[in-house]
């Protein structure tokens, strides 16, 4: 079945969201590394499973595994 | 509901399964070679490595990832032109980022190429073992590119397609930790 134009635009946002997030963790991690901070790799661990969860969930759909919506999303 | 429909879901969930047990087994392999990083090496870093080119490469695969994200959204919403255009876009980002790799990283960083060190050995086969992957990635997102431009995928069906993004962002996610692990980690 076709989603509805909104369902549309709601999948595309949530992508665009969830890439920016993705960016900001990214530059943040930068940051803490070559600011040398003392908790800096506690930090790292904490924004690279900020990052996976983000990934898994919104991109990867894992949640969606048992679901038998036709398409899959 | 149809038979046949409840078939084709019931297969749904079966093959979303054997991906995910799949990624599951293929991450196990790269759990134990990041953890190998610091039981050998603990957090020491090469000061000639570079951070900034490894930053780059991140931003490639992140990239990636979104356009993968977008065609398979809309894929799902029947827009074959917009599928195989950031299909096709995902594809280029992931080649950039593997020959990035291959021809600027390895070079750089032959300072510390094995067997004269530790951390050498497991950046080339940590980076390596995951450029292999990316390698495969853009084999099975080449194969979908190609089926869909045939028309191979329906709005109902298009299980390749989800397959292929899947896989893809799991090779994402592999570098979301071998990143941070060999380039930022250390003093």
């Amino acid at each position: 079945m076709q989603e509805s134009d909104q369902s549309k635009k709601t999948l595309l946002r949530r992508g665009v969201i969830v890439f920016v997030g993705l960016a900001v963790l990214t530059g943040l991690e930068f940051w803490v590394a070559v600011g040398g901070l003392p908790t800096s790799l506690a930090l790292l661990g904490v924004i690279a499973l900020g990052k996976t969860a983000l990934i898994v969930e919104y991109y990867m759909h894992l949640r969606g595994v048992f679901q038998t919506d036709e398409g899959g999303h | 509901m149809s038979t046949a429909t409840v078939s084709l879901q019931e297969q749904l969930i079966t093959r979303r399964m054997g991906l995910w047990l799949f990624i599951a087994s293929e991450s196990m392999i790269f759990v134990a070679l990041l953890f190998t990083r610091f039981y050998m090496q603990g957090v020491y870093r090469p000061e000639e490595l570079n951070q900034v080119l490894g930053l780059v490469i991140t931003t490639i695969l992140l990239v990636s990832s979104f356009t993968a994200n977008r065609a398979e959204v809309l894929m799902g919403q029947g827009d074959q032109t917009g599928f195989l255009r950031n299909l096709g876009i995902t594809i280029v980002l992931g080649l950039v980022f593997l020959l990035t790799v291959v021809f600027i990283e390895w070079p750089e960083a032959m300072h510390f190429a094995p067997p004269s060190t530790g951390y050498g050995t497991l950046f080339f086969v940590i980076t390596g073992m995951h450029a292999f992957h990316v390698l495969t990635g853009l084999i099975i997102l080449l194969i979908v590119f190609f089926q869909g431009r045939r028309g191979h995928y329906s709005v109902e069906d298009h299980w390749g397609v989800q397959g292929g993004v899947v896989y893809w962002h799991f090779v994402d996610v592999v570098w979301v930790f071998v990143y941070p692990i060999l380039y930022l980690v250390g003093p």
